[in-house]
């Protein structure tokens, strides 16, 4: 938590600035979102069936997104092996759909036993830093899936379908559009509690600088590793999407591709980091350009690495990131402020 | 402090106990919401959707070069719409660029789905296109025909067996056992020890080509010949030493396998410099394309083999436009939409897609899929790619949704200019095809 400025004018009232994190807009906000989120919950009852499968995708995103931004925005964790936890999703929801779990209940099922596999490989990781942190995440990654394609019952190296799906068209369309709301849902509002809770306290001042985190007090490493766990925990969920959604796993060099991690930091860095909102914006951004250039061929990369420079270029806080900035405005608020005596809101610290 | 961070977390762990029981709860009454859930669009109207779904741009782009103009002579030709049963309905032919990722492939395929309410779906190019598209309309009840994926990665890689088949998808391609049928007709063109030298990579082709009961081994052409097998190695390796090391150690004086183009060309560097000379080299994959062998360095591509399974010398023609193989491939070349780009087998492979789907919505409702997907169950037709059949079974219809289709052996050959060029040296398959000559010693 750093205090940039705390500017009080000389002559006027002297009393202490409130430091708060937006009183009553702390409510409206997520009041708001959820409000979104019930809304988007009755689309399948409102809309074709085709609209509510592209935001499947848009929810994954969402979901994807704001698991690398935990991790780097908030832990300082700038991980490129997520897909790991991803690949491990999907095919752990094969184990539990074999077993007689419905894909739905086997998410969450499966997000757990996820975040059990992170907490040991975490240790491994964290032995990294910097660079090195990055570099031995994606090594994870890629011996998770060579230890993957190593079982033939999983597809071997060929990818597989699941085994038992709902049958009728319409109510599976709908239970994937749910349980990828739900995750995203999970995801963004989780995301949300944590900062807001000590945790999130103690997140903040490791970002800043580990060192000074650690010297007041703050369990750096117990931290991390939390997160780290979280972070696997969401990613699995979203493989798990990923893997209702396209009823299995075309190839494991797909789902456990690094192209995941290059999308989540493009996602994250357009949106801003380090914000909760942040990713949402980045992920619609994404989503947008890919519905609406990706048919253009090679031009379509051209266009999101265009965005992708003239962001970090002209806009290095992100796109939501600016806005706040400039405007105080935040959904999510998990940063204090300082209000000065009339009662006016500043963002005068960013948390 | 201790007992006052203790209270809330247990109040926390409660708290969130309970939200996962209540999700799982959810999941069963969640079927009871049912009712009202909206519905697609219905699609009784006169036009008939096509959906193209290929990968366009990305790391298969080579196999559909020619889309382009494929689809402006077929949106010609279907121009003046399709008939069935007295009506006309007029044709719209969606095509999408997968990028060669399968996970947008899924997505395309729904969306084309859903949205666009197709009534058949055409898929090409590798598993990695073909598979997502084929699970989508499967599961959704779309007739969906693809090709180029040999067909038992297509049947037996989706879960397909003995007593499980596709009501909705249908392929058409050759097989491992045409593979290795024109692959070893290749090979006894030459005086050899009969010893094999396999890359198999750890990859769905690499284990396609090992599997011990459908796999090449078990095809009838390649006994007599002793398989050495050095192990799976991971796309992308830099280094075959050991590989080549074994080949050497083992007298092999054949070559074969299914690598990815990059590790062909590594592997055959390393083989040229560590004086590894087998006498013939039959490649899949790797050599398919002019381009391909003209990258590999110092000519090396020169005498190289491959199985062929379309090229200009076919002697069949298309449906739509009538054209012969060779005026297709010349029409292409002609054409601006080529980019001055030469035809490879792609070509007629994915215009052939066009014309099952011409022939299935001529002969049954274009609006009733099960109709459609029935009437694909029963086609025959002679098309640019030659004779396929979804019926009778034998080797043309192996298994209910495969058609397979006949190749040849081919070698690539270096013209003084150093480009290259493919002559036909064996022709046990498609023997109304004129051989080009003998085939050479590397």
């Amino acid at each position: 938590m750093t205090i940039r400025s705390a500017v009080v004018t000389p002559g006027e009232d002297l009393r202490r600035p409130e430091i708060s994190r937006g009183g009553r807009a702390a409510a409206a906000g997520p009041a708001g979102a959820i409000l979104v989120l019930l809304l988007m919950a009755c689309l399948p009852y409102l809309v074709e069936p085709g609209l509510t499968s592209e935001l499947v995708t848009l929810c994954y995103l969402v979901t994807l997104a704001s698991m690398w931004n935990l991790l780097a925005g908030y832990a300082g964790m700038v991980s490129i092996g997520q897909q790991a936890y991803i690949g491990l999703g999907a095919y752990a929801l094969f184990l539990a759909n074999d077993h007689g779990l419905d894909v739905y209940t086997g998410t969450i099922v499966v997000s757990a036993v996820v975040a059990l596999v992170a907490w040991p490989l975490s240790y491994l990781a964290f032995r990294l830093r910097g660079g090195y942190f990055a570099v031995g995440t994606w090594v994870i990654a890629e011996v998770v899936r060579l230890v993957v394609v190593r079982f033939d019952s999983l597809g071997g190296a060929g990818g597989r379908g699941l085994a038992a799906v709902t049958e009728d068209p319409l109510l599976r369309r709908a239970f994937t559009y749910w349980l990828a709301l739900g995750v995203m849902a999970a995801a963004v509002l989780g995301t949300y509690l944590v900062l807001r809770s000590r945790l999130g306290l103690d997140l903040q001042a490791i970002r800043d600088d580990e060192t000074a985190a650690n010297s007041v007090g703050v369990d750096v490493t117990r931290g991390k590793r939390v997160i780290y766990v979280l972070a696997a925990a969401g990613c699995a969920a979203a493989g798990a999407v990923i893997c209702v959604d396209g009823l299995g796993v075309a190839s494991p060099g797909q789902i456990f591709g690094v192209q995941y991690s290059a999308l989540m930091i493009f996602m994250v860095v357009i949106g801003g980091i380090g914000t909760v909102e942040g990713p949402v914006i980045g992920a619609l951004v994404y989503f947008l350009l890919d519905k609406y250039f990706a048919q253009s061929g090679v031009w379509y990369l051209v266009i999101v690495g265009a965005a992708a420079i003239a962001v970090s270029l002209y806009l290095p806080r992100g796109l939501w990131g600016t806005l706040d900035r400039r405007s105080g405005l935040a959904i999510f608020p998990v940063a204090r402020r300082v209000h000065g005596h009339q009662g006016t809101a500043r963002p005068e610290t960013r948390t | 402090m201790q007992h006052n961070e203790s209270q809330p977390a247990r109040r926390t762990v409660l708290r969130a106990l309970g939200f996962g029981a209540a999700a799982v709860g959810a999941a069963p009454l969640l079927s009871a919401c049912a009712g009202g859930l909206k519905k697609s669009g219905q699609s009784s109207d006169s036009t008939i959707r096509i959906g193209y779904v290929s990968p366009r741009t990305g790391a298969f782009a080579a196999f559909t070069e020619g889309d382009a103009y494929i689809l402006e002579q077929v949106r010609a030709r279907f121009g003046k719409g399709l008939t069935y049963g007295g009506k006309t309905y007029s044709v719209e032919i969606l095509d999408r660029d997968t990028g060669s990722d399968p996970q947008r492939a899924a997505g395309i395929a729904g969306e084309l789905i859903t949205r666009h309410n197709v009534d058949l779906m055409l898929a090409t190019t590798t598993p990695d296109t073909v598979h997502p598209v084929a699970e989508k309309c499967e599961s959704e009840g779309v007739p969906c025909v693809s090709t180029i994926e040999p067909w038992q990665a297509f049947f037996f890689g989706r879960g397909g067996s003995a007593t499980k088949t596709f009501k909705y998808t249908f392929h058409f391609n050759s097989g491992i056992e045409g593979l290795a049928r024109i692959e070893t007709d290749m090979w006894r063109l030459f005086d050899t020890n009969k010893k094999v030298g396999v890359l198999w990579p750890n990859d769905s082709d690499g284990a396609a080509f090992r599997d011990k009961t459908a796999g090449y081994r078990a095809q009838t052409g390649v006994g007599g010949f002793t398989i050495v097998d050095p192990g799976a190695y991971e796309n992308g390796t830099k280094d075959f030493s050991s590989v080549i090391a074994r080949f050497k150690e083992e007298g092999v004086e054949i070559l074969a396998g299914v690598p990815a183009p990059p590790d062909f060309s590594t592997f055959w560097t390393q083989a040229s410099q560590q004086n590894f000379q087998p006498k013939v080299a039959t490649i899949s994959k790797a050599v398919l394309f002019e381009t391909s062998v003209a990258a590999l360095p110092n000519g090396l591509g020169d005498g190289l083999c491959v199985a062929t399974f379309w090229l200009p010398a076919f002697p069949f023609s298309s449906t739509i436009t009538g054209q012969t193989a060779q005026q297709l491939a010349d029409g292409y070349e002609r054409s601006p939409l080529s980019r001055g780009r030469k035809w490879n087998q792609g070509l007629g492979f994915n215009h052939a897609l066009f014309e099952v789907a011409q022939s299935v919505l001529t002969r049954a409702d274009p609006k009733d899929r099960e109709a459609v997907a029935e009437c694909l169950s029963r086609t025959t037709l002679d098309t640019v790619v030659g004779h396929l059949t979804w019926q009778g079974g034998g080797a043309a219809n192996p298994v209910k949704n495969v058609a397979t289709t006949a190749g040849v052996g081919t070698q690539w050959v270096r013209r003084a200019d150093g480009s290259f060029e493919l002559k036909v040296v064996s022709n046990s398959l498609v023997p109304t095809l004129k051989l080009d000559g003998k085939a050479k010693q590397l």
